[in-house]
């Protein structure tokens, strides 16, 4: 008859039937005593009517104990089997949960069609299996990265859900997260009585990096961590439910695929007009050699020459290739391979960003004929040295003006990246502001010493402030100086993590920056929020290099001069040019990192100009507006509302594009692990736990396998509830019926 | 007449003679009197032949007849000897029969069964006292627990009036039937016999004393006096109904049981009404919750105009 009850604890409610009973006989207590003379007429009614109005009580109080306990019995929520003589009447309802795998490599073509082809079929036969007349639901959830998971539907509503997915995602398969959001879900659903049998099941194509933290491939460490996959498997298990994972992937345990694993720009940031090299890592995952495979690269719309490139079976192999940028701007490389049955990794892009060259003004305070004699004259010579190479742009615009110039209001120091001023002995309060500006909005400040500087404390008032909290890092007190003859300053310690320093702190090159002499150097105090990156030999230990931040920019004092007039160094060429190009190197303003993400990745993106009607263009070409208004930073930039990683969740190369034309790459990553389609056994699997059961799905070419019966949950609460119902309906009816006939008599 | 000097000179019972019920039945003088004249009307003319002044018929004369009522006049036309014959008039009396019986004192008003039964045999004995009639009293009830015999006069007024209260519903059963059989042979004096009862007997006992009485010549209207509560059974909860007249206990839903017990009371009831249709004899059903003047009056107008050939409404 009834197997058990889902709620067995509220069965108790039946002893509730007692509660008519109760009234009933306490109802016989409360009889009225009444003299009565006309007894025999009551005698003989009372014979006549006994029966009778037995029988109608009867069936009142039966109707009131048989509602409460049917009602009691429907909270309990009774469930029958197969077998039962109830079996008629149970509620015939399927709750199914179907796991879809979307990972990308669900898109391999398996054999006539892909694998997420026939997950989708497979899928749509378990929906068609529903009846949505009797009451059957059920609920989809996507699997990728991130899930999505839908809320109860009818089947039919499912099916269309099941339509919305095109395609695999470009993403892969975190099944033990699906998990997790699938049991706070039931977990809620129990807690709330609503929950019921279930069926759950996962169509996927056991690719084994799903399962791979899980699955027992070598000896068990049993001081390990429980995985993550099985910890929600036994929230399942508590459930009371299993999860069944149908294998609807190619037949073979290791795919053949070829995949680009990496598009990597080899050596310095690439520069306009210098070659470059570009490495191109492609990796066989299967099982067989693949010879003379052609990788091509195309740079932007130009596609080079492609080259063909032997693969060792689960090994890689790597195609350079020799890349020219014409112009400054980000610039997209695409590899691609020829075309297997994985398309999705068998091209990547991969932005790079040829910045234009860096805006230098140089300041010189203490001009000469002579190079030698010339403050900047060494170090225009290191920015800007002669080339061959006519096509190849400077990394450095360099633009040297006097100490006059430089006070006056044509200076150029709004457009320049990074600036020098050497040895300038007085700066105008003008002047000194147009620095702050300019710093505060991103641009670098070097400042360094020499003779010119006659009043220090003066000269160093103007630039800190009377706070200290203006552009210089350091408080200047004077000059101090070693008689030459006998003695010099050296570098007594720096800063080896720097980056400004970092050249240096290999042991061979050490010598080069701390044996050099320094005679003269500008004494300094650091203020508070100084970094000092390398301090002298003298007994203070002054600062010769010191840094702070100051808005979105910074400055950097040098103390010494950056002519040979206080030091040795611009003498030295192989201590100089080094220091010079890798100060400069850390020391200019952040450049924009290219764009490159992986799928899903949120992504803010920066512009030089204001965009006007920003859309994003997807890897097959759908443009799509980006909502919300463009901020302008600080320095002018302009950042364009964040993308999220919905409106990036495809492996490709993406391009935002404004009115005015300006196209701005976005290239976009598959997770190079989806690519090993290597699969898992069904015996691994099922090893993961208990409450994982691996079924392999028949296919249109292989005999149907018998499938056991879908479980149903055969509850019998809505026949409890619909029959406590009638019988509340009859107890009313009935006693309604009873109480008018006998007022029309009385 | 003022009333108060009418109220005065009347005896002082007003414990079954209601002042009330007697002023309403003063004040309405004419009433009174065509009720008295309606007892009068109902009355039947003696049986026994005698001398009186209303002639009745002639008949042969027979060896032993008084030779003073031969009707000479006759002889001479017809040379036979006839005999004039008169009815006899007598004076009216009345027997009333008072049930007392222990299921008498039921009541659901302020008063009771018998209450009523009482005042309203005090009132028929003073209206047919003063009409200078003979009325007599019985209280019974499975045999007779009191007697005033016919007589008339103030005395007897008063002798009436006392024995109504002093009697109270005893301990006994109510057994009409029996009790009619009984006095029968008892009961001289030929008349109108009102029997006051709820007659909760078996009908076929009642109706056999009542034949009996009727056999013996005398007429007889029964006055069946109940309880409203006892016709309409309207008990509002469960009762618990303990039987008067050791009748014993029972549990009820009045509810429930309304309709058969109400049909029973009916059937019970048409049975006597039926009985004493077939006698020709009245048959009076009372509530105490009724006017007793009112029904009274109502009655012996009813009964005068009956006896005038008029109508009866």
């Amino acid at each position: 008859m009834i197997e058990g009850f889902q709620n067995p604890g509220l069965l108790a409610g039946v002893a509730l039937a007692a509660v008519p009973l109760i009234i009933h006989l306490f109802n016989r207590r409360r009889f009225k005593p009444q003299p009565w003379a006309a007894m025999r007429f009551v005698y003989a009614a009372y014979k006549r009517t006994r029966r009778r109005v037995q029988l109608e009580n009867l069936l009142l109080l039966l109707a009131r104990i048989a509602a409460v306990a049917l009602f009691a019995l429907a909270i309990a929520r009774p469930y029958a089997s197969g077998d039962s003589p109830l079996a008629a009447l149970r509620e015939e309802r399927r709750d199914l949960v179907l796991l879809v795998d979307a990972s990308a490599s669900t898109g391999y073509q398996s054999d006539v069609r892909t694998v997420h082809a026939a997950i989708r079929a497979r899928a749509l036969e378990l929906l068609d299996d529903l009846d949505g007349a009797q009451g059957d639901r059920a609920r989809l959830a996507f699997v990728g990265e991130r899930t999505r998971l839908f809320p109860w539907t009818d089947p039919a509503d499912a099916r269309s859900i099941l339509d919305a997915l095109e395609g695999p995602l470009d993403e892969g398969a975190d099944l033990a997260g699906a998990l997790a959001t699938l049991a706070d879900e039931l977990e809620v659903e129990a807690r709330e009585g609503l929950g019921s049998a279930l069926e759950v099941r996962f169509l996927t194509d056991l690719q084994e990096s799903t399962f791979r933290a899980n699955v027992a491939l070598g000896e068990s460490d049993e001081d390990a961590p429980p995985p993550a996959l099985a910890e929600q498997l036994e929230r399942f298990d508590a459930l009371g439910t299993t999860l069944e994972v149908e294998d609807l992937g190619p037949r073979v345990l290791r795919p053949q695929n070829l995949s680009v694993a990496a598009l990597t720009p080899l050596g310095e940031d690439p520069r306009v007009g210098a070659p470059f090299e570009v490495a191109v890592e492609v990796t066989n995952h299967g099982d067989q050699d693949v010879l003379a495979e052609r990788v091509a690269l195309r740079v932007g719309d130009e596609r080079l020459p492609s080259q063909r490139v032997d693969v060792p079976a689960r090994g890689s192999a790597e195609a350079t290739f020799t890349v020219v940028l014409g112009e400054a701007g980000r610039h997209a490389l695409v590899a691609s391979l020829e075309g297997d049955r994985l398309g999705v990794d068998d091209a990547r892009a991969h932005v790079v960003d040829a910045p234009p060259p860096l805006r230098v003004l140089v300041v010189n305070g203490a001009p000469a004929e002579r190079i030698e004699d010339d403050e900047v004259g060494f170090l225009i010579a290191v920015l800007e040295p002669p080339t061959s190479d006519s096509a190849a742009a400077a990394p450095y615009a360099v633009t040297a003006i006097g100490a006059a110039e430089f006070d006056g209001s044509d200076a150029p120091i709004d457009t320049s990246d990074l600036i020098v001023v050497a040895n300038v002995g007085t700066l105008s309060g003008s002047t000194v502001e147009r620095l702050e500006a300019r710093v505060a909005a991103g641009a670098t400040l070097v400042i360094t010493a020499g003779d010119r500087i006659v009043d220090v404390v003066r000269w160093g008032r103007a630039l800190t402030g009377d706070d200290g909290a203006g552009l210089l890092p350091a408080e200047p007190i004077q000059v101090v100086s070693a008689p030459r003859r006998t003695s010099y300053y050296r570098v007594a310690e720096f800063d080896e993590t720097s980056a400004e320093l970092r050249y240096f702190a290999d042991e061979s090159r050490r010598p080069l920056f701390t044996e050099v002499p320094i005679y003269d150097f500008l004494g300094c105090e650091p203020l508070p929020g100084a970094r000092v990156l390398a301090s002298l030999s003298d007994p203070r230990s002054s600062p010769l290099l010191v840094e702070r931040p100051f808005g979105r920019g910074r400055t950097v004092l040098w103390t010494t001069s950056i002519d040979r007039a206080w030091n040795r160094i611009p003498d030295s060429g192989k201590t100089f040019v080094p220091l010079v190009l890798e100060l400069f190197d850390a020391i200019a303003p952040e450049r924009e990192e290219p764009l490159n993400v992986g799928v899903g990745s949120d992504l803010t993106v920066t512009l030089a100009d204001f965009p006007r009607a920003p859309v994003l263009v997807d890897p097959r070409g759908t443009p799509a507006p980006i909502e919300g208004a463009p901020t302008e930073r600080e320095d002018g930039r302009w950042i364009l509302p964040a993308l999220s990683g919905a409106s990036l969740a495809r492996a490709g190369l993406f391009e935002v594009r404004t009115e005015d034309g300006l196209r701005v790459p976005i290239a976009v990553h598959l997770d190079a692990q989806e690519s090993d389609l290597a699969r898992a056994t069904p015996a691994d699997v099922e090893a993961i736990h208990p409450a994982l059961r691996v079924a392999r799905a028949e296919r249109d070419d292989e005999p149907a396998a018998e499938r056991p019966e879908a479980p149903r949950s055969g509850e019998l609460w809505r026949l409890c509830a619909m029959l406590a119902l009638g019988f509340l309906v009859f107890e009313s009816l009935w006693g309604a019926y009873i109480g008018s006939r006998r007022r029309n008599h009385a | 007449m003022p009333r108060s000097s009418e109220t005065s000179s009347r005896p002082k019972h007003e414990g079954v003679l209601r002042p009330e019920i007697l002023d309403r039945l003063a004040g309405l003088e004419l009433v009174a009197r065509r009720a008295v004249e309606g007892f009068m009307a109902g009355q039947h003319a003696s049986p026994q032949r005698g001398s009186s002044v209303e002639f009745a018929q002639y008949r042969a004369y027979a060896p032993g007849d008084e030779t003073r009522r031969i009707d000479w006049r006759v002889f001479a036309r017809s040379e036979r000897l006839v005999v004039k014959e008169y009815v006899e008039e007598t004076n009216l009396s009345l027997n009333l029969l008072v049930d007392a019986s222990e299921s008498m004192g039921f009541r659901s008003l302020g008063w009771s069964k018998f209450d009523y039964a009482r005042w309203a045999a005090a009132s028929l004995a003073h209206l047919v006292l003063t009409n200078r009639d003979t009325a007599g009293l019985v209280l019974f009830d499975d045999e007779v627990r009191g007697k005033v015999p016919p007589a008339n006069g103030t005395p007897q007024e008063v002798a009436i009036l006392r024995e109504l209260e002093k009697g109270a519903p005893g301990g006994g059963t109510t057994a009409v039937g029996s009790v009619l059989e009984a006095l029968a042979p008892r009961l001289r004096h030929r008349g109108i016999t009102v029997v006051f009862s709820d007659f909760f007997d078996d009908v076929d006992a009642t109706m056999r004393g009542v034949r009996r009485l009727v056999h013996g010549g005398h007429e007889l209207i029964l006055v069946q006096v109940l309880d409203p509560l006892e016709t309409t059974f309207d008990l509002s909860q469960l009762a618990r109904l303990e039987g008067l007249e050791g009748a014993g206990r029972l549990k009820v839903d009045p509810r429930a049981l309304r309709e058969a017990y109400l049909e029973e009371q009916r059937a019970h009831t048409e049975a006597l009404k039926t009985g004493m249709g077939a006698l020709a004899l009245d048959f009076l059903e009372l509530t105490t919750a009724e006017p007793l003047d009112v029904v009274l009056s109502t009655y012996l107008a009813r009964r005068l105009a009956r006896a005038r050939g008029g109508s009866s409404a």
